[in-house]
């Protein structure tokens, strides 16, 4: 069967001792940030990318992925032991992982993030494995006009699902798209709203948009909240999940990993917003929704699978469209790039091993991250334990090395600290910056696709109607749009997200 | 930017050259050049052709001389933000940049570059020549660059052509072709040549002047029809020169070398010239520059000068014929 043979190449790749290494190296440090507050993966990546220079791209994308799902990883461990999500997508684990640490059970919800995470990851690597090879032939396919309309849909997604405020979303997508446009226009060689500025003529550096927003705004928050961190950790109690435990975790774990691994895969979805969607759905199917909220199994187990399934399936759009779905992925497509590699439906055929080799190193990870993290519990504890007044100036001057390293410029260390202050006043007034980062990547992309389909169709703008992919794409975005304009499904929407 | 601003790479280059003894050669005890760190600017991001250029003549210079040569990336604008940079640097000789003729002849008539890429740069070091192929579609019914202007001229409106981006080298290359055989082709400008390769292998676009793999080309994805300019590529050997294929003269050929600040002492340009001119003749050269379908050559100072001049003058010609238009210009 090919896809065992394809595994089977990935496995032999994932496991030379160098991508070994590295694959430790990346899952370690995802973890270790991913503990830490306002240090993201994006932050991270950023800056190592340059050390990947000289890396096979294998080993360098290998390394950079672990950091990503690693981070979601350490992310849950802070959330139940000390209620401190260090990544967002681990905001709901804090809910009922917190209360079980708080009812001695500490040891068995962390064996359950810890276990859920590693199922969904196993499934979700089968997933890629499966879909991939498929999606990557339709990808053959695309025209310009199937590219614009499936980034449409998922700016329309990232609206739909947004948590909190429609209009909020809608208004952070329009600046998004305005960002977007800064810089050398691709068809006419116009440079827009550059003000004379040399450094803008190549648009804003999105790494610095990104570290400012998520990473500076929200140091800049904890700041203002004068968080307490005196934070005393009692010893990791409780037992491993018992068998009537396993009943009641193992659907949600499925559950959790069949919702991350769908919406991941939506450009704007990812492991975010699959945590959040995995929680809701198990609250509404439990028997007992009382108990969610106070220590839950269920509400560790599914949005651990659901976070976990997401930050892989989100590699999808990235390896066979080279469409980025979070910043994230768009840095590691810059690291294909440095490495000579174009993204999109020929990196499979062209670097079956790079491509198997990252998916089945994702799996690899997963196995390194169980198996290490339970002992070094203690550890992360410490790191996340130390005083903030330390922790941020260390943070701050990661982030803005790992601006200036993007592209050696020190014009983007001042574009982060513009936007960090942005990033706080957006979370002052209660606006999500999520949708606008993906607006801000897409829209660049968008109106290169848009004005490409119109070049080739010589201007006749029914090619968006006429291309059957297009077409279909976009009944499914007025389906999107509709279906949140209508009143009775909109309340249901607002329930949801009440949590 | 102030004269003096230290970054990451002069730092650590700085901390390494304490480490590093120095082995000073008797032809460099006479100039005493160079006697410190030399960086060597890159106007695009690590992996290309100037990246590749930067790194094997450092490489050299490093044997040749002990001294340690940073490589520094300073992508954006086209080269542009580079180009400044190393315009207004000391001129001493510390600091190269790895150019190819669009930094003479193409940015700085679109791009709101702030140097003048004649006054403001020295050109003391040449690479060698890039070969480019023009390939179709292996859909369009054209084995010959003739049959390919037959095509076009009896189906106006159907080719459309790939560039790497607006105003690069390849869309010159569609716009100089089709003003020398007044066939009509539409442009579709990409970003890079990856991704312009990309869509003439899917036939989105029909016609490609890149330099792609010539794998493609053996494997029949890509249909080769000539090399630009007057020697075959020798990678394709049964692909025609285009001056074989019936269009002799043709005017535009990617070059690449390297280039310094205005004002730099005439004997460290010769000195780094007469370097260069040596190190492209080293077999661990020619390999590495083969990789990227660079031909190696020597050229003197003054074919330098004269050479980017030419290209100013036609490539400028070019892009106002063509109306390619520029950002506005101040």
């Amino acid at each position: 069967m090919d896809m065992l043979a394809n595994l089977g190449l990935g496995l032999v790749t994932a496991m030379t001792p160098l991508n070994l290494v590295y694959c430790f190296v990346g899952v370690f440090l995802g973890t270790a940030i991913g503990v830490l507050p306002g240090l993201g993966p994006v932050a991270t990546i950023a800056m190592l990318l340059p050390l990947t220079f000289g890396l096979p791209p294998e080993t360098s994308l290998i390394m950079l992925a672990g950091i990503f799902y690693g981070a979601q990883y350490g992310g849950s461990t802070t959330a139940i032991l000390v209620n401190l999500p260090g990544e967002t997508s681990s905001v709901v684990t804090t809910l009922d992982g917190y209360q079980m640490a708080r009812n001695g059970q500490a040891g068995k919800a962390l064996a359950t993030a810890a276990i859920g995470s590693f199922i969904a990851g196993t499934i979700a690597t089968l997933v890629i494995a499966l879909f991939a090879p498929f999606l990557a032939q339709v990808a053959f396919n695309f025209q310009p006009a199937d590219f614009f309309s499936l980034m449409v849909l998922g700016l329309i997604a990232s609206v739909v699902l947004a948590n909190g405020s429609l209009l909020h979303a809608l208004g952070m997508i329009l600046i998004g798209l305005l960002l977007g446009f800064v810089g050398t226009d691709i068809n006419s060689g116009v440079a827009r709203y550059t003000f004379d500025v040399p450094e803008l003529y190549d648009g804003l550096e999105f790494v610095a948009i990104a570290m400012g927003l998520f990473g500076i705004g929200e140091i800049i928050a904890n700041l203002e909240e004068k968080l307490d961190r005196s934070i005393s950790l009692k010893s990791v109690s409780g037992s491993l999940p018992t068998r009537e435990d396993w009943k009641r975790i193992f659907w949600p774990i499925l559950r959790g990993t069949g919702l991350g691994s769908i919406l991941g895969v939506l450009p704007g979805g990812g492991a975010n917003l699959a945590s959040f969607a995995a929680y809701a759905a198990e609250k509404k199917m439990s028997h007992h929704p009382e108990e969610f909220g106070k220590g839950a199994i269920e509400g560790v187990a599914a949005p651990e699978a659901a976070n976990n399934a997401g930050a892989q399936s989100a590699f999808i759009p990235m390896l066979t469209l080279g469409i980025p779905s979070n910043p994230v992925m768009a840095l590691m497509i810059g690291a294909m790039l440095i490495q000579g590699i174009q993204p999109g439906p020929t990196v499979m055929t062209d670097q079956p091993a790079l491509f198997w080799g990252l998916i089945v190193s994702m799996w690899v990870g997963n196995l390194f991250l169980i198996i290490l993290n339970l002992p070094l519990i203690g550890f992360w504890v410490k790191l996340v334990s130390m005083p903030y007044h330390l922790l941020y100036p260390i943070i701050l001057g990661f982030c803005a090395i790992g601006v200036f390293t993007v592209s050696n410029a020190s014009f983007d260390v001042y574009l982060m600290a513009l936007f960090g202050v942005a990033g706080y006043l957006l979370r002052k007034i209660g606006a999500e910056p999520a949708p606008m980062m993906l607006a801000l990547i897409l829209g660049s992309m968008m109106e290169e696709y848009l004005r490409r389909a119109l070049l080739l169709s010589r201007g006749d703008s029914t090619v968006l109607l006429t291309s059957p992919i297009s077409a279909g794409i976009l009944v499914i975005c007025v389906v999107l749009v509709a279906l949140v304009a209508l009143p009775a499904i909109r309340r249901g929407r607002d329930e949801t997200f009440a949590e | 930017m102030t004269q003096f601003k230290l970054s990451r790479r002069h730092f650590i280059g700085a901390a390494a050259s304490g480490l590093v003894l120095p082995r000073i050669p008797d032809a460099f005890a006479q100039s005493g050049y160079p006697s410190g760190n030399i960086t060597f600017i890159v106007g695009y991001n690590p992996g290309g052709t100037s990246d590749l250029i930067a790194r094997s003549f450092g490489d050299e210079i490093t044997k040749e001389t002990g001294q340690t040569v940073v490589v520094d990336y300073r992508p954006g604008g086209g080269g542009g933000i580079a180009g400044d940079m190393v315009s207004r640097a000391r001129a001493d000789g510390y600091m190269l940049l790895a150019v190819s003729n669009t930094f003479y002849a193409v940015t700085p008539f679109l791009g709101n570059v702030r140097y003048d890429p004649l006054a403001d740069l020295t050109p003391v070091g040449f690479a060698g020549d890039q070969f480019n192929t023009m390939s179709v579609h292996p859909s369009v019914p054209a084995n010959t660059l003739e049959e390919l202007i037959a095509y076009g001229k009896a189906n106006p409106g159907v080719l459309n052509f790939a560039s790497n981006g607006q105003g690069s080298l390849t869309h010159l290359c569609g716009e100089y072709f089709k003003q020398r055989t007044g066939i009509e082709m539409t442009h579709i400008p990409y970003r890079g040549a990856a991704d312009a390769i990309q869509s003439t292998l899917k036939g989105e676009t029909q016609v490609n002047f890149s330099m792609g793999d010539a794998g493609y080309h053996t494997r029949g994805e890509l249909r080769g029809l000539a090399t630009l300019g007057e020697s075959r590529w020798p990678s394709l050997p049964d692909v025609p020169s285009t001056t074989e294929a019936g269009l002799p003269d043709w005017a535009i050929r990617s070059w690449h070398g390297v280039a310094v600040p205005k004002g730099t002492p005439p004997e460290i340009c010769q000195q780094l010239n007469e370097m260069m001119n040596r190190y492209v003749q080293l077999p661990k050269v020619i390999e590495r520059f083969a990789t990227l379908g660079l031909q190696p050559g020597q050229q003197t100072l003054a074919q330098l000068e004269e050479r980017r001049r030419q290209d100013h003058a036609v490539f400028g010609d070019l892009i106002a014929k063509a109306g390619i238009v520029a950002g506005s210009k101040p």
